[in-house]
């Protein structure tokens, strides 16, 4: 069952750490204490196949013998003899931990490794625990035997579970773990298996390294389904959703689509939606054996207990008995499961109950891995755990630009230039000067001034004049820099909130592309996997606006400027209707990523066939057009499309048709590109001075 | 598929968590079901559905509750993740399960990832005053804290179980609202005096 199947699944998921990898199996295959552990005929057919695993990714150089691959792994002549000497003391630890100094020696000399061992050569620093177990990481068993030895254990506690603790519905009471401890035992199998999961997730060290183990545990999730085992199943589902895994988007952006859809079959079992009819329904239809998901009975009793107490007396009422004896019987059924077929391998076994895990402190636990979590991604949390009522400005620039800037995601303006970076170091300083204005909640400081700006959160005027007065410092204090801005783009907004009641959305003058694309998110709102609150969403619309106009300059408040939404971005569908006067022979809707940026209207070319986030983007444009001349922007006339509006050039007969997901937001494109395309006149401020 | 078809019901995914023992589900199956019926069947799939009129729009209220399933606290972050309104459920006469609250809230701005979300704090058992632990001060210290709203309630005796779902159906909307239309007026109107450029 297991051999060579096996070995071809594996491979996929081994490579990450191979030279530690082969040595452990080798080790193991040596270690004769590794053949005792194995039950049944499965010794020899184990060891070829991780022969074959090892040696078929291990060694490209199929020149050297299987039994020297196995001592030596993918080490080099320089840490062969090292190797090749601590095997021989037969002890197991040094081993262990040689790989990671083979693995950082070959890298540090360059030695000439294939470059899959050389990438992956470094363990995660994790794997080297529990060294009594052998082995060191789920990744290292086949899903399938994960499968069989967890579902095993399952079994094991829930046929323990007594009708009577059923029916006492104490479970979730105080003395729960005397009236009911099976079910206490089964639930914490469950806990246990999530836990383990979202371990071994995070011990990847790289994104990469950690999809892998993503992909390994999707896989578990099909071989547990296969088994009936709906309990782990969910248990491992839970874990890929919770807080700690879920939000690893660098990671699931690794994890293959086939994979992932899998995996979205897998959680679709378990939604919640009309009381559990996936599951109910997958339930109904199973045949044993099987290990079902037994939260839902539980609910199920608790609910019959509260709709038909017991009666005075201690009498039974009928309808109670009936329903619940309605559960007992299906759970019953279940506890019949026999997966006798299936072999016990203690080695694995000893490795799934290895994971020290105390049900007491699962909330530090949790906290631990959540923290590991942002960590291993911080900049994934920043882009969406940010307070939405102040560093909205910055979410748009993080959301397409995993960096930990807001400078950083210039990079993927047009202006792409680096002469915009020149304000990120002294306008940082700036703001950290002023950054105890900041609301508690916003995690990011804009390149330049906006926290402070935002904070002011001003409720007057007077308030507004001093934000004023602090961009127009700011500005004056890095004119140079701004001067090469304006060479890009000629007019430079400050967009400033004017609508003090929530204002934070404003420009500056390096950012202030960023920051418009908050009001980008805001339109789409849904679309967008930010979160936005309300007062955020008040941000962009009524801002005031300073022009900055290089050759005079000066600042320009330009109260009523139609540069509120210099900077705009979404997901759009484009089709060519006429292009240099003539109709082209075949015209599709085209999926891109669009983004205003001062007087340009940049496209970005999408990553996969759906999905209508940043994430699903290029990073790099793909063509940036100027708007500047000849570009009129207007709703399509036809009453049916509400959601399409058109670019067009009549002086080299251009017509490009958009559509967007909803009319609001192709208002809102629409009112985003007429700022650009309309020339408008600015205006001397009222309330600023000019700092020349 | 059911927005299109009944264009003006909206459904609200409202989701009660609290520690075991707090009442949770006796203040579902108490709004869910104004009585008990003796056929309640807790096994089929509208059994914790509820269509009603809140502020002259109707609503339709999905709701989640896992009660009997604390334990399984594994999956908890799993069907927070698709709630849209959550009542923070404890018990005046537990103080254990009032220190949850935070947890629980924690938890589901974790999992939301983000900083605020529609959720309504709730103080079960408000009839039983001779037992109560958690005085109505305390509560509201950790409501204000929280920044969320703060009902006491009873299942047992059906005191304010209705207007919990009722205002945080509210809350709910409030939030989306913040969230959705804003575009329409703050971008919208200024789009209109603009329009006549054009």
């Amino acid at each position: 069952m297991e051999p060579i199947g096996e070995a071809s699944i594996l491979m996929p998921m081994m490579p990450r750490d191979l030279s530690s990898d082969s040595l452990r199996y080798s080790e193991k295959c040596n270690d004769d204490s590794y053949f005792r552990s194995l039950r049944d005929a499965s010794p020899r057919r184990e060891k070829s196949s991780k022969n074959i695993n090892y040696i078929s990714i291990n060694e490209k150089s199929p020149s050297s013998s299987p039994k020297e691959e196995k001592t030596m792994g993918s080490a080099k002549k320089a840490s062969k003899l090292k190797i090749k000497k601590k095997n021989s003391i037969g002890s197991l630890n040094p081993i262990e931990l040689q790989p990671t100094i083979i693995g950082f020696n070959n890298q540090c000399l360059g030695l000439p490794i294939s470059t899959s061992n050389k990438s992956n050569s470094l363990p995660p620093n994790s794997s080297i625990q529990d060294l009594d177990n052998l082995i060191l990481s789920a990744l290292r068993i086949p899903p399938e035997e994960l499968a069989q030895q967890i579902t095993l254990l399952d079994l094991a506690i829930f046929q323990q579970i007594k009708m009577d603790e059923l029916t006492s519905c104490a479970w979730t009471k105080k003395n729960k773990g005397i009236i009911t401890p099976n079910i206490v035992a089964f639930t914490r199998r469950f806990n246990h298996t999530s836990f383990w999961t979202v371990q071994e997730i995070l011990n990847g060290s790289s994104a990469k390294e950690r999809a892998e183990i993503i992909t390994h545990f999707i896989k578990l999730g099909k071989r547990l389904l296969e088994l009936n085992n709906l309990h782990s199943l969910f248990a491992v589902t839970s874990a890929l959703k919770s807080a700690s895994v879920h939000r690893l988007e660098k990671t699931w952006a690794c994890v293959s689509k086939k994979d992932r859809q899998a995996f979205e079959k897998l959680a679709d079992i378990f939604k919640e939606d009309n009381n559990w009819a996936n599951l109910r329904e997958i339930c109904d239809k199973l045949k044993l054996p099987c290990i079902p998901y037994l939260g839902v009975y539980l609910t199920d009793l608790i609910y019959i207990d509260l709709a038909h107490p017991y009666k005075s007396g201690g009498i039974e009422p009928e309808q109670r008995q009936i329903k619940m004896n309605n559960i007992l019987r299906v759970i019953s059924i279940y506890q019949n499961s026999d997966y006798s077929h299936l072999p016990v391998i203690e080695r694995t076994r000893n490795y799934l109950q290895s994971l020290r895990y105390i049900e007491e402190l699962q909330n530090i636990f949790e906290d631990e891995q959540y923290k590991k979590s942002l960590k291993l991604e911080p900049q994934a949390k920043n882009q969406s755990k940010l307070d939405a009522s102040s560093s909205l400005m910055n979410q748009g620039a993080n959301s397409y630009c995993n960096l930990e800037s807001g400078i950083a995601s210039l990079n993927v303006s047009p202006a792409k230039s680096s002469s915009m970076r020149l304000n990120v170091g002294p306008s940082t300083k700036f703001s950290l000067g002023h950054r105890k204005t900041q609301s508690l909640g916003s995690k990011y400081r804009s390149a330049s001034l906006p926290r402070n700006y935002e904070n002011h959160k001003s409720q007057n005027q007077n308030c507004n004049c001093n934000n004023a007065t602090l961009i127009t410092l700011s500005a004056g204090s890095r004119c140079s820099s701004c001067r090469i801005f304006h060479k890009i783009s000629n007019q430079i907004s400050i967009q400033r909130n004017e609508s003090f009641n929530h204002s934070r959305n404003f420009n500056l003058i390096d950012d202030s592309v960023l920051e418009d694309t908050t009001t980008t998110t805001n339109a789409q709102h849904n679309s967008l996997h930010i979160p936005l609150q309300a007062d955020t969403l008040s941000t962009g619309s009524s801002d005031d606006i300073m022009a900055y106009d290089e050759s005079e300059s000066s600042i320009i408040n330009n109260l009523d400027s139609p540069f509120d939404c210099a900077s705009f971005q979404g997901c759009v569908r484009r089709k060519t209707v006429l292009k240099d006067s003539r109709k082209p022979t075949v015209s599709s809707w085209q999926r891109y990523w669009l983004q205003v940026w001062a007087n340009s209207l940049v496209y970005f070319h999408p990553k996969s066939f759906k999905g209508s986030e940043r994430s699903d983007f290029k990073r790099e444009p793909c063509k940036v057009v100027s708007l500047i001349d000849g570009w009129t922007v207007e709703l399509t006339d036809n009453s049916s499309q509400t959601n399409t509006f058109q670019l067009i050039n009549s002086s080299i007969g251009t017509v490009y048709k958009f559509r967007c997901s909803s009319h609001e937001l192709t208002i809102a494109w629409l009112k985003a590109l007429q700022k650009v395309t309309r020339p408008y006149v600015e205006k001397l401020p009222t309330n600023l001075m000019t700092f020349e | 598929m059911s927005k299109n078809n009944q264009t003006s019901v909206q459904t609200y995914k409202l989701v009660v968590v609290g520690s075991g023992g707090v009442g949770k589900s006796c203040i579902t199956i108490q709004f869910i079901q104004s009585y008990f019926c003796s056929d309640y069947d807790p096994t089929i799939e509208d059994s914790y559905t509820k269509r009603l009129v809140i502020d002259e729009v109707v609503a339709k209220l999905d709701i989640l509750d896992t009660a009997g399933q604390e334990e399984f606290s594994a999956m908890r972050e799993q069907y927070m993740r698709s709630g849209e309104g959550f009542l923070l459920v404890f018990s005046v006469t537990d103080y254990a399960s009032f220190e949850e609250i935070y947890k629980f809230h924690r938890q589901i701005l974790r999992v939301k990832d983000r900083d605020e979300f529609p959720m309504l704090m709730i103080g079960n058992k408000s009839d039983l005053e001779a037992q109560r632990v958690v005085s109505i001060d305390k509560a509201q210290e950790l409501s204000r804290q929280l920044k969320i709203p703060y009902l006491e309630c009873s299942a047992k005796v059906r005191i304010n179980v209705d207007q919990a779902f009722i205002e945080l159906v509210r809350i709910v909307r409030r939030f989306q609202e913040s969230e959705r239309p804003v575009i329409n007026s703050t971008k919208g109107k200024p789009k209109n005096s603009k329009c006549c450029l054009l």
